[in-house]
């Protein structure tokens, strides 16, 4: 039984891999590795406002809301809530 | 509204402690269950959750400095395989001994890529009965430098990938039986290597032959390499391996600290040059523990590990010069080949008690480590590790005691300290002609060398060379043709569905904002006024600053919460 589910979840991830292969690639991610911001202005900058809590505090923040929103979904699947 | 903020802001003011910091950000504090699978989910998207940036490691600011832009994967693979050795750019071969880059290599020579960084011809012999040869390469998916791209790495562009790895294992007394791993977009920026794992090859113990094996499937590996205060050779590291499932949950974690030592070098053996050998210098690396936390399924739990070094140089001169600077690179062209063979300590006895003892008696500041190795002793022939070792310690058997163990350490940043480095130190591509190792000057009748110093037995022996020379020949014949033709025999790349347009726009502005972020830093200027050098130091306003980031922070997190009431809407 395992097998089959194993092999209809490889079947799935080709198709899924398949299909997002056709997509392109991001076209920022090459500007993020070229960009060379001066570290010394950089780091004044981050001592007097704290960028790299905020950016974590963000991406946790971010996540949090996703995550309740995949939570709310599941639980509406269920009818736990309407 | 602004009022509100302004007495929300006095009042915090009054119950806030003035002398909390934020330059060492508090980690956040992840708990396993829902929060571990948001962090989880955070991971998968490429968002550094886990990461302070305060504590980058020395070795990821030199390379960043180093970094030569259309390479960046290259340059990931220097961030997790160089080393600053007194001022000088040690690239090692991969520390995980048994690795290959196979079909890179193949492309890599057959486009004689001037992106082709050839990692030394790597020979792995381990005392339990498995030898093991392979080879490690790194290429950039996108061979931007020539314009030749071979089938391989356009297939590689293709699906997304960025630096494809692949891991072959050539057990030794059997035909190639062949594991193999992809990694797609496996390296990933910072401290933290979120790895997807595939078919995962596993040691398992078994008396006393240690195997490898296909085990465990789960879906996603977080590295992370902790680093000491000082990252050279006098230092020891942790890299700590977290397994979760497919759900998020952790499985278990590994635990590896190495410690390199100078006085782990003084004990060294020397090969006398003849006629048909090799000038040979064995070091001695590092001193490697691995436990495994409870849920590790194959109930092997630990074990010790020492790893030497055998260089092997074309001639007394390059051997000489070895031993007078202890450096090697590969753009110094002083090492033909690189010999890596890991001991199980308990089995083989390499090293005597006082290197030993001498290493663990030099000062910790390294806050996770002094659990370990509080006596060390050799009765007879087995390494004995008292207390904690014998007690089967579990370390960080949650994520919330992981993350706890990394806020302490601090890492200060290396880039004006070795400021001082040029590209050219890492970036000078060593192209070896593959196909035979002939060319290397190896001889497969190379004397016979042996350990010498204050070490109990002998380790390799007589037929090291024998056996391990023939080995290198036979893989690079082996790969040659199994590239050709067996290419689909490999498993697909990962594909991130976050790289592909549009689903990558959330995390290219996450990163957008991360190139902001950067190591704070007190402003010094210097100004020459007619022959006056005036120096302006805002350090004397570190303690408002200190109230200042508070503050913003502050306001920061009250409008998040403000802002979360519209948007749970």
């Amino acid at each position: 039984m395992r097998g089959i589910f194993n092999a209809i979840i490889e079947v799935l991830k080709s198709i899924f891999t398949a299909v997002i292969s056709f997509l392109p690639d991001s076209p920022f991610k090459s500007v993020f590795s070229k960009l060379n911001l001066d570290t010394n202005l950089l780091g004044y900058l981050n001592w007097i406002f704290p960028v790299g809590e905020i950016v974590s505090i963000f991406a946790i923040w971010v996540s949090a809301v996703l995550a309740y929103y995949l939570i709310m979904q599941i639980l509406r699947f269920v009818k736990v809530i309407k | 509204m602004f009022k509100k903020i302004v007495v929300f802001l006095i009042i915090f003011s009054l119950t806030f402690p003035f002398s909390v910091s934020f330059a060492s950000p508090t980690p956040l504090v992840i708990s396993e269950g829902v929060l571990s699978y948001i962090a989880y989910l955070a991971q998968l998207a490429g968002l550094k959750v886990f990461d302070e940036y305060s504590n980058r490691s020395m070795l990821e600011d030199v390379v960043s400095y180093l970094s030569v832009e259309q390479y960046a994967d290259i340059d990931r693979y220097y961030k997790e395989n160089a080393e600053i050795r007194d001022g000088s750019v040690f690239i090692e071969p991969n520390r995980s001994h048994i690795k290959g880059f196979l079909d890179i290599n193949n492309a890599i020579f057959d486009a004689n890529s001037a992106v082709a960084q050839m990692v030394l011809p790597q020979v792995v012999d381990t005392v339990y009965n498995n030898v093991s040869a392979s080879y490690d390469f790194f290429c950039s998916a996108l061979d931007v430098a020539d314009g030749v791209t071979s089938d391989f790495i356009s297939t590689a562009i293709g699906v997304g990938g960025k630096l494809i790895e692949g891991v072959l294992y050539f057990p030794t007394d059997s035909p190639f039986d062949l594991f193999n791993r992809w990694h797609g977009n496996s390296a990933i920026d910072g401290r933290e290597v979120v790895v997807p794992l595939f078919d995962n090859v596993f040691p398992s113990l078994s008396g006393n032959t240690l195997q490898f094996s296909r085990k465990i499937t789960s879906s996603v590996l977080v590295r992370r390499p902790f680093s000491g205060n000082v990252r050279n050779v006098d230092t020891k590291f942790l890299i700590e391996n977290s397994f979760f499932d497919s759900s998020g949950v952790l499985l278990f974690t590994d635990h590896s600290y190495y410690i390199y030592s100078k006085l782990l070098k003084r004990w060294r053996t020397l090969t006398p040059s003849t006629s048909n050998g090799l000038p040979c210098v064995t070091v001695n690396n590092f001193i490697r523990t691995l436990e495994y936390s409870n849920g590790f399924p194959q109930g092997y739990k630990r074990e010790l590990q020492i790893e030497y070094f055998i260089y092997a140089f074309k001639n007394a001169a390059a051997r000489d010069a070895f031993l007078a600077t202890e450096t090697l690179s590969f753009s110094s062209d002083t090492a033909d080949i690189f010999l890596s063979c890991v001991a199980l300590a308990n089995e083989r006895i390499l090293y005597h008690d006082e290197v030993i003892n001498k290493a663990m008696e030099r000062e910790w500041n390294f806050p996770v480590v002094p659990a370990y190795f509080p006596t060390v002793k050799n009765p007879a022939l087995d390494w004995v590790l008292e207390n904690d070792w014998d007690a089967g310690v579990v370390i960080n058997p949650t994520l919330e005691q992981m993350l706890a163990d990394a806020s302490t350490i601090s890492v200060p940043i290396a880039r004006d300290t070795y400021s001082h480095l040029l590209e050219r130190d890492i970036h000078e591509p060593d192209v070896i002609n593959w196909g035979s190792a002939s060319h290397l000057g190896v001889n497969s009748n190379a004397s016979a060398w042996t350990q010498t110093g204050s070490t109990t037995g002998s380790t390799t022996g007589v037929s090291f060379w024998d056996k391990v020379i023939p080995k290198v020949d036979a893989l690079a014949t082996v790969a040659t043709g199994f590239i050709s033709s067996t290419y689909s025999d490999f498993k697909s790349p990962h594909i991130s569905i976050l790289d592909k347009f549009p689903f990558c726009l959330p995390r290219d502005l996450y990163s957008l904002f991360t190139l902001f972020v950067s190591t704070p830093k007190t402003p010094f200027f210097s100004v020459d006024i007619n022959g006056y050098i005036v120096n302006i130091d805002f350090a004397v306003f570190e303690p408002f600053v200190l109230v200042v980031r508070s503050f913003i922070l502050c306001f920061v997190v009250y409008k998040l919460i403000l802002l979360t009431k519209g948007v749970l809407q």
